[in-house]
Parts: C-alpha cells; structure tokens; sequence
C-alpha cells in the first residue's frame, strides 16, 4: 500500500496529547455527493452496503411504507428514507433520501466518546469507528445530530457506515457509488463535488423550476463529506427529517472540553486545600488537651 | 373532451404538450425529444393502438431516427429482445419473418405473400429491404434443416409448422382448459402466477396430462396441484404427471441478452450451476435427442422435420451458446460472392452481414438480423470498447447491435433532404458527395451509395420508404388509424362514441371461468397491477436480500379512498374482482389521487404482483397465498395478444 | 442507649445486634453498632470504585490511567454502572438507618452560619446543643441522599440509552458529572475530618466507639444524652485532672 494511499488520522476520540502523524501533509478532502433530485429510491446502494460489509439479511415488516426499516440499525447503514410530502403551492412530492453517515468535519460521536481510539477521523473525511477501543457507552449516539450510529446489544459496540473506509484506501469509491444505477450518487474531492452539485442546484433553479434548490453542508458543524442536493435546500427537514441545523449538544463539547477539566482541577484543589487547612489550622483535637509546653520552641502561651 | 376522459386537468395536460413540442418551437429542428414507454401502455386491449399513436408523434415531429429521440420500449425482462428476435412467440419466425399458414402450398406461394413489394408515393423511392425476405427465408431454412434441405424440396419449407390461427400464450392455457392441449413445458415462466385469471391457468393444468416445468425455485406453476383453495379429494383426482427440472440462474449461464437498445451482450457465466442443476440448452438437447432417438426406433407422425433437423454440435446433448451464435449469424455453405463490396466468402466461413445471404441456398443463417454478430474475426458481442469518438452516446466498440450495428435505426431522417445533419453539432450519419456514399459516427441505416437527390425514404423496411401515419388494411387488427377506446372492464362509457366504448377486436374468452365485470356487478374501483425495483416477477420472494427489502404484499390505496372505508396502513384489505379475490396489507398513500374522469369521481388502487403461494414470506405464513393475477381479466389486444392487466374492475373492502 | 436502634422495633433490633460484636471499654461510649459500619464501608468501597471507574469514563487525560484497573474501557464501562447501583443500595439502607438522627433542626442553621469558626478551630468545643451528628454531616448525609437521587435518574438514563434517548443521555451526562464532582469534593473533606483532621474518629466507624472526651467535645449534647452528665462540667474536670497530673496550674479556669 503506498503511503498516498494511507489514511492520514485527524483526530481521535479519548486521546490525550496530539494525534500521531500531526502536521503531516494533508490529503485531499473526500465527498460523497447525494442528488436527491435524480434518486429513485432503487435501494441497490442498500444492498450494496449489505454485501460489501458481510451483513446478514434480516427479517423485515411491512409498516406502511416503501422504506426497508424506521432506521438504520447496528448491521444496515445505508437507509433510502422516503416521504411523501404536500408543498405549499400544492404541489405534491415522494421524496427520497439517501441517509447514512455524513462523516461530518466536526464529527458530535467523536466529541462525546470518551474512549481513545474508539472513534477516528481522518484527514479526508472519513470518520470510522474502531470497535476494539469502543466501550459500548452510546454516548455518540446521542453526540450525533443526525442519529447514526447504532449500537449492537450483543457486542455492545456501536456501528456505523465506515465510507468503505477499506475500499477508500485502496482507491476505490464506496460500494454505494459503484451499485448506483441512475448516477445520483458521485465521489471526488469537496471541492469538486461542491462545484458539481451548485451547478446541479442552479440549473434546478433556472431551468426545473426548484426555485429553492440548493446543497446541503451544514457549516455550524464544519461541513460534511456527505452533500446533498435538495429539491428545497430551505427545508431539510422535510427529506425524512434532515436537520436544518445539525446540532452537537453542548454536553459534549463546551462541557466536555471546559467544564469536565475544571471540575477535575476543582477537585484537585480541595484536595490541597485540606492538605493545606492540616498543616495550618490543624486537627480538631479530643479536649481537653494536655498543656502546651513549647510552640516551635517558643515559651508557651496561655492555652486552655 | 381529453380532460373528460383522461382526469388530467387541461391546463396540465397543455402544459405538457407544450413542453414535448417545444423542440420545433420556430421550425428548429436542432432539438429532439423522446418517448419511453413499458408496459403500462402494453398492458391493454387497445396497446398496440397507443404505441401506435407514439409513433404517429415522433414521426410529426421528427423526432425519429434522431439520437436522443425515437418510440423506446423500456422491455421488462433483460432478454426479452432477444426473445422475439428469436421468435419467442409464435406468430412469427427469427428476425420478423411471418409463419407460414396452412394456404402458404410451397415456398414460393409463402415467400410471394410475405415479401413486400416496393411502391413508391409520389417522388420518395424507397429500399424496401424486406425485399430480399427469400435470402432470409432460405437461409433460415438451411440453418434448420442443413444438408437435407435442397431446393429440390424446396428447401424443407414444408417441413415447417404452419399456423392456422392464434397461438398465443392465452391461447394455450385456454386450450389446455378446453381439453385441446394435453400439455406444457415451461421454461422459467411461472404461468401460473403470469395469469391472467391464474384460477383458469390452475384449473387448465388441473386438466392436463403432463406438465415439464424447468426453473431454479419450487413455483406455483409445478405446484398447481396444491394452490390454496384445493381440497385433499381434489388433489387426490388430478392426474397430471409433473416433472420438475432443476434449471440454471442467470448468473450460470453464458450467451447474450438482448437490451431494449438492440444491442447484444455476450455474456459469461460466473459460477456454474449446482447440484444437479442443468443449462437450459443442455436440458432441451437431451429430451430432443430422446425425441429423435424414439421416432428412430418407432417411427410417428411426420418424422421428417425431427429426423432431419440440423444438430451438429460438439457435444449434441449439450450444445454450447457459442456454437448457437456463430450458428444465428450463419455462414457460406458454398463460395459466395458479394458484388458490391467484391468480397468473397468461402465455404464453411462465417458471413460478415446479411447482404451476403441469398436465397439458392448457398447460405445459411440462422436469424437474419443478427447476421454479421458473430463473423470470422469473432464474436463482436464480446467486445467492450468504451471509446465514443462522437461524444453521442453511440460506442460503437461496446458489443454488437442489430442490424449490422446500427445504433440508431432510421437514422438518415437525423438529415435534411439533402443529407446535411438537422443539427450540426450532433452528426449522426451524413452524405458525402466526394465519395458518393453515406458516412457517419453510426453506422448509416440506408442504402449506402443512394444519393439525396434521389429522394430513397428513411423507412427501409416499409415498402414505401416512408413512415406510416395511415396504416394499410391488414397491417394490424383493429383498425388503420388509432382510436381512444376505454379497457374492457372499466367504469366509464367511452364519451366519444358511447356505442362501442371498448376495443371491438379486443379477444374475450368463451370458458365457464373467462367472466368480465362491471360496475353494475358491485365492481366499481379501478385495479391495476406493476412491479416493484426490490422484486423481480415471480422468484425474488425466494431470495433474502429482496424479501429483506420489501417482506411482505400489499395493495396502494389512495387516502382519500382509504378515509371512506375506514381502512389504516398496516391493515388488511380484501380486493375482489368477478373472477378471485386478493388479501394483503394496506399501504395507504397520497401518491395514487382520485381522478374526475367524465365528472365523476373515480378511484384507482395498485398492487405489485411478486407475491404467490410459495416464497420466504409465504412458507411462513405472513401472506393470504393469494395470487393477483387471479383477478385479471382474459382479454387481449388483437395485434400482440398481449393480457389487460393495467386496467379492471374491483371492488375493496376491509378484509 | 445505641442511638441508632432508638427507632428499631425490638426485634429487628435484636436480629441485628445479634450479627457483630462491638467492644465498648470503660470511658468509651457506643457510636456506631457494626450494622453502621458494615453498611458504611460497603458503600465506601462501592463509592470508591464507582470513582475510579467513572475516573475512565470522565475524561480523556485520564482514560488510560483508570481504565486499566478494571481490565480495560468496556469492562470499566460496564463495571461502573454496577458499582454505583452497589453505593446507592447500601447508602440507602444507611439512609433508613440515620435518617431519623439527620434531621435538621434550628441549631443546625446556627451552625452552619458559624462555619468559618469551625474551620479557624476558634473554639475548641462544639456548642452545647450538637447531638449525635452536627450541621456539616447533616448537610453532607442529605447532599449524599440528593446526590445518589441524581446518580440514580442520571445512572439509569445512561445505562440504557437506547431506552432513555439521546437527549435525555446529553443532559444526564451533564447532571451525574457535577453530582460527581460534588459528591467528591464533600468525600475528600469527609475522608479529612474522619482520619488526619479529626483524630479519634476514625475508630467509630471502625470498632464503632468513641472516647467519652471526644464525645464531649464534638458532639456535647449527644455526650449528655449519652451519660447524662454535663459535657462542659465533664469536659472541666477532665482538664482539671489533666492539669494536676502535669503538676503544673498555670492559668487554669
């Protein structure tokens, strides 16, 4: 494997001190691009990420829907989440999304780990999860906004769409890409799969009639590596519940980063503090005590 | 009036319209805009009227013969080209040549009746290359029947069948239910579960005296004997002999598919077929050898065309695909030369296009059209070249499409009258005066060397060189012109001409079990049946992954619908038509809409047809076991025989 | 009288006198019956063990410190939960125990406002109307009692995520922290005033007595209850005898 090839880590969950290999040369930023506007909800992606990843095939219900399963599960990451939806203007539409992880630059799973390694994020994006590290909390799962990853009640470790992570390294594009059948689905760099999806967005504006089409890349997480194209980029939520604005609660960050560490210090310090009350004020000791017959060598003082 | 009887609002409708005739918005003619269709508009007793209409539009607005335009058959199956290329059914032979009927006395009363004569409207000339259908003919027959058929016997011709009347696919389950046909082989076609009216295609069997049925799952149709309903003392009477074949998949077998682009693909097998399973040819071969093998030893009724077809394969009991194909393409049986292009064929040599066959008997080919697939350079189906010097979309390198790799059929209407390309910038063929002939980045559908001056039609194939608005007499069924005719079973009188609303050739069937309902009976919803991305047809209920994506049967309610008879998601609803009834889950959605058609408000609800009475799903127990096609009607298009799922009459109830 | 089994009925009282042995020698009083101390160090260890392990958890400056102790991050993480459950059980059964004797009463305010003195050591004796515990192990038995109620909503909501939901988990994980730090924070003084910051006391929890002059001079109004003496009037005789023995009387009361 050529050292181009490697994946290069950016950060790592419940790791002390810098990551190894920091400062090294940063490798272009991956993206998956996701046009909704030209999926059909086929599912092969779905299949796809089943085979490539030796899922086992699982016993479905019906539930009054086109759509596999409520949600993805510890072992089935890709999920077409469909819904039907009356628009303002009358207009009615069957949307369909893609949803897996968005490998986000600003991952919420990484942020709320707490086991180092558990969860590692690239440079090029990809945020994977390494099971051996992981201590089955489900903190990430209540760290992601977009509710992700699943935890497995066997294993007791949580799982999560990898970007074919394995394949990635290798040069090649995740299994959903390959399966594709209609070309809804593209990877390239960020940058190129952002030039392609405004041009996809602009020419929905201009010429189909989406005059709010746009690209999905929440930048109050950083962006993510998984894009999208929105019929209605003003209203995510109504593609099976996009968050319009991706939250990390602050739990994991501002407390976790802050507070967490000052607590620790706070501790410490009473810690000192008593340490420091002995040597000074001293015990409170049984009375009565016998009389004092020096203090450091000193005459003694009056006492009781 | 369109707006009366279709439901789709005018201004909609005219939207529409507008958008597609656009392209000739000013007289451009640089745009093309295209048609894509499935069997949504086949599925009908008036389907072949509607596909006809299609082509009436492309043909007024020029659109054929364009890249990116034409009348486009989404087929349903991967092979189904391939299918009636190689005269899957019955009414014709490979490559489009009409069977023989039972007035056909001798070849040359046959080939007089079939082959078109040239007539030439007003200043067009035309090709007429159906002209050389004696070249096809013979060499079909040769294909067959090789050595032993001489032009002293007139090459075999009488060895073949001849059709008196309809044979088709409805037919024969009818005549198996009248007593007429004593049996089937199916190969890979669950009839039970195609129907229509599966209910008369399970009692047909019921009847029958033996059944052959080669497929990779234990299906309805080899179990028709045990379909619900089917009482112990009944199955104790059924006296059909079954014989069940373990077949191959797809993925175990070689040779080519046929796409809806006419391109043939060779393909490999990726694992061989396990167990004791068989390739189909392998499977047809040794009954065949045992069939030729008893009328050997015991003689039978004309044993001439068994005795003196054609079989030398390496291996007769199990030919391979490849010899088949080269086979299909043909080759000289004797030298043969072609003046135009001054090229010689040996004997024994395969041929490099179909304008080397001829009708002495020198060639042989066993499907004209795909002559020129497999030649001495090799099998052109094999190749995988990905170059598109044109930037059309024509890869010319990627397989091989009939005919003579044409991508574009009828492609020297892509030009004006005087052979310049409508749109500069998107050549497809065009007349070169210096070299006096036809050039292009496809391959010229078109008599090469004929200048525009001398005003050839595009439309090669008709005898008149030109497309066809007004059909001629005989040329299809019902009529010369297409005409709006509602379905056999539905619940609208045809505004239009209230006195004969339905299709007046549409074939109804006369048996005790052939009933037809109408709104009068209590039947007074719209059915309409399609499939669905996550299955395929009748044995993906059979495999994890698909059952995984979709589980169980269900029928679409529109929610307008579902309000009016209190009926959620998620619960049962019985579907009743005159012939059977059908129980699955109810989806509830707002994509299906009441339609106002002819001021009334009508309903339409949709099942997907993937379920049947053995699968994952139905072996334990979560499906009713019924079959959809149970509630379609038997009734056809006259032209393609083709059953009207798309359209009947139901009535829904909660189950 | 042992104090704690004041409310018992006889007959649990009897069981559980049964279990143990407590040896109370001439000038020591009965402090905690070995039920007390059985239950207080069940949960002392359960305490520090949910510590430990909720150390690993806590922080990543830390996971790898603490985490080896238990045998790596997911055992730590599943030990930690079982450990808390084990604290919050035994001090529940405390709770039961002590509670009556926890009650606040108006000297307990008064107390409270004279911390900064008990801290300066200004006295040297408590006041007069201390009784079995005083105002600062009150406040700290009920921050216990309030605490464990938070480890316990917070616990489970973090045991079961799946059941409790993402939401409730970010703010449980927010709560059971500054539960921690302040539980912790209140241990360490604890651990100060029952060893090095308080000698004598340590031996209540362990052999479960105390000296009569310790019990004068922290909690008086328990001493009297205790002995029915006067603890000021024991308090000054002791000083007296103490003084006569070092044969020297310089300045005495």
């Amino acid at each position: 494997m050529s050292e181009r090839k490697m994946l290069q880590i950016q950060k790592i969950s419940g790791h002390p001190g810098p990551v190894p290999g920091k400062g090294t040369q940063r490798e272009q930023k991956l993206c998956k691009l996701i046009d909704t506007t030209t999926c059909i909800g086929c599912k092969a992606c779905e299949v796809a990420c089943v085979e490539w990843n030796d899922m086992p095939f699982q016993t479905t219900t019906f539930d009054d829907t086109y759509q596999t399963m409520p949600d993805t599960n510890w072992n089935y990451w890709n999920l077409i989440k469909f819904n039907e939806t009356s628009n303002p203007d009358g207009s009615f539409q069957w949307l369909m999304r893609k949803h897996q992880c968005m490998h986000c630059a600003e991952p919420g799973c990484l942020a709320a780990c707490p086991a180092d390694g558990a969860i590692v994020q690239y440079q090029n994006g990809v945020v994977d999860f390494e099971q051996e590290s992981c201590i089955g909390c489900q903190f990430c799962v209540s760290g992601c906004p977009f509710n992700v990853p699943k935890f497995n009640p066997e294993t007791k470790k949580v799982y999560k769409c990898t970007l074919c992570s394995d394949r990635v390294g290798q040069g090649l594009e995740p299994a959903c890409i390959k399966a594709c059948p209609t070309g809804c689905l593209h990877f390239g760099t960020k940058e190129d799969m952002l030039m392609l999806a405004e041009k996809r967005a602009k020419q929905l504006r201009d010429i189909s009639g989406f005059r709010n089409a746009g690209v999905y890349d929440p930048q109050n997480i950083g962006g993510t590596t998984v894009i999208y194209v929105l019929h209605d980029a003003g209203n995510p939520e109504k593609y099976a519940g996009l968050p319009s604005t991706p939250r990390i609660p602050i739990s994991f960050t501002v407390w976790k980063d802050w507070f967490k560490p000052a607590g620790l210090i706070g501790s410490v310090m009473v810690f000192a503090g008593l340490i420091l009350h002995y040597v000074t004020a001293g015990p409170r000791r049984t009375q009565p005590q016998p009389p004092i017959k020096e203090v450091d060598g000193d005459a003694p003082r009056k006492e009781n | 009036m369109v707006e009366r009887i279709t439901g789709i609002p005018r201004d909609q409708a005219t939207k529409a319209w507008d958008a597609f005739t656009s392209i000739r918005a000013n007289g451009d003619m640089k745009k093309v805009g295209s048609i894509i269709y499935a069997v949504g508009w086949t599925h009908h007793s008036s389907g072949t009227q509607t596909i006809r209409t299609a082509a009436m539009i492309q043909l007024l607005l020029g659109n054929v013969g364009r890249a990116g335009g034409g009348v486009n058959a989404l087929r349903g199956h991967s092979n189904i080209q391939g299918a009636t290329d190689m005269a899957g059914i019955f009414d014709s032979l490979p490559g489009y040549l009409k069977m023989p009927v039972p007035a056909d006395v001798d070849l040359k009363a046959y080939l007089t009746r079939i082959t078109p004569k040239a007539s030439k409207p007003n200043e067009w000339d035309s090709f007429n290359y159906w002209s050389h259908t004696p070249a096809f003919a013979v060499s079909l027959l040769k294909a067959m029947y090789g050595s032993a058929a001489v032009k002293q016997n007139d090459f075999a011709f009488n060895w073949l069948p001849k059709i008196d009347r309809t044979y088709s696919w409805i037919d024969i389950w009818d005549g198996m239910y009248t007593g007429k046909i004593k049996g089937m082989m199916a190969f890979g076609m669950n009839g039970v579960m195609i129907g229509p009216n599966s209910n008369k295609n399970i009692n047909a069997l019921k009847k029958a005296e033996f059944l052959v049925v080669c497929d990779i799952y234990p299906e309805e149709t080899s179990e028709f004997w045990r379909a619900p309903g089917t009482t112990a003392e009944e199955m104790k009477k059924i006296g059909t002999t079954v014989y069940r074949l373990p077949g191959a998949g797809f993925a175990e077998k070689d040779g080519t598919f046929v796409n809806s682009a006419r391109w043939l693909q060779w393909k490999y097998a990726a694992v061989p077929p396990p167990g004791d399973c068989k390739l189909d040819q392998e499977i047809l071969a040794r009954i065949f050898m045992k069939v030729r093998e008893k009328y050997q030893k015991d003689g039978g009724k004309f044993p001439a065309p068994i005795l003196n077809v054609s079989w030398s394969y390496a291996n007769p009991n199990n030919p391979s695909l490849a010899e088949v194909a080269k086979e299909l393409n043909g080759k000289a049986v004797m030298e043969v030369t072609d003046e135009a292009s001054k090229t010689t064929i040996k004997a024994g040599q395969q041929l490099p296009g179909f304008a080397f066959l001829r009708d002495d008997g020198s060639t042989m080919s066993g499907n004209w059209i795909y002559c020129g697939s497999w030649t001495e350079a090799g099998a052109l189906t094999q190749r995988r070249g990905t170059e598109d010097p044109s930037g059309l979309g024509v890869y010319p390198n990627w397989a091989w499409s009939w005919p003579m790799n044409r991508r574009v059929l009828y492609n020297r209407a892509s030009c004006d009258l005087n052979g310049r390309p409508w749109d500069m910038r998107r050549k497809q063929v065009w007349w070169d005066e210096a070299q006096g002939k036809w050039l292009g980045n496809d391959v010229p559908d078109f008599k090469a060397d004929s200048a525009p001056k001398d005003h050839m039609g595009p439309f090669i194939m008709n005898p008149e060189g030109v497309g066809r608005l007004f059909v001629p007499l005989g040329a299809v069924a019902d009529g010369p012109f297409p005409e709006h005719y509602e379905p056999t079973e539905g619940p609208v009188i045809n505004p239009l001409h209230p006195g004969q609303s339905t299709n007046p050739l549409a074939k109804r069937f006369k048996t005790d079990m052939d009933k037809y309902g109408t709104v009068a009976g209590g039947f007074n919803i719209i059915c309409t049946t399609y499939r669905l991305v996550e299955h395929y047809h009748y044995w993906t209920k059979n495999n994890p992954m698909n059952v995984q994506l979709v589980p169980e049967p269900f029928v679409e309610i529109p929610v307008e619908l579902a309000e009016q008879l209190g009926v959620r998601g998620g619960e049962k609803v019985k579907v009743t038509s005159i012939r059977a009834s059908y129980i699955a889950n109810a989806m509830v959605t707002r994509r299906i809409k009441p339609m106002t058609v002819d001021g009334k408000k009508t309903f339409q609800i949709g099942i997907p047809i993937h379920w049947g009475f053995r699968g994952i799903a139905e072996d334990a127990g979560k499906t009713s076991l019924n079959l959809v096609n149970a509630l379609t009607p038997t009734v056809i298009d006259p032209n393609a025989n083709t059953p009207e799922f798309k359209g009947f009459l139901v009535k829904l109830e909660k189950a | 009288m042992a104090t704690g089994a004041q409310h018992v009925s006889r007959k649990r009282d009897h069981l559980i006198n049964r279990i143990g042995l407590t040896v109370v020698y001439q000038g020591e009083l009965l402090r905690h019956r070995a039920y007390t101390r059985f239950l207080h160090w069940a949960y002392g260890i359960f305490f520090f063990l949910a510590l430990l392990s909720g150390f690993g958890i806590y922080m990543a400056w830390i996971f790898r410190w603490f985490t080896p102790l238990f045998g790596g991050g997911a055992i730590t993480r599943m030990l930690h939960p079982w450990f808390g459950l084990g604290f919050v059980l035994f001090f529940a059964l405390q709770a039961f125990n002590w509670a009556a004797d926890m009650k606040w009463g108006p000297g307990d305010t008064h107390w409270m406002k004279r911390l900064p003195d008990y801290v300066t050591h200004r006295d040297t004796v408590e006041p007069a109307d201390v009784g079995f515990f005083n105002a600062g192990q009150k406040m700290q038995f009920w921050e216990i009692v309030g605490g464990c109620a938070a480890y316990l909503v917070t616990g489970l909501i973090m045991w079961f995520p799946e059941i409790a939901g993402r939401w409730p988990v970010a703010i449980a994980y927010v709560i059971h922290d500054i539960s921690a730090l302040i539980m912790l924070a209140g241990i360490f003084v604890h651990i100060y005033l029952s060893t090095i910051g308080e000698p004598g006391t340590m031996q209540a929890m362990t052999r479960g007595t105390v000296s009569e002059a310790w019990a004068w001079t922290h909690h008086p109004a328990w001493y009297q209850t205790m002995t029915g003496r006067d603890p000021a009037e024991a308090l000054r005789d002791a000083r007296d005898r103490l003084h006569n023995q070092a044969g020297k009387t310089e300045g005495t009361d």
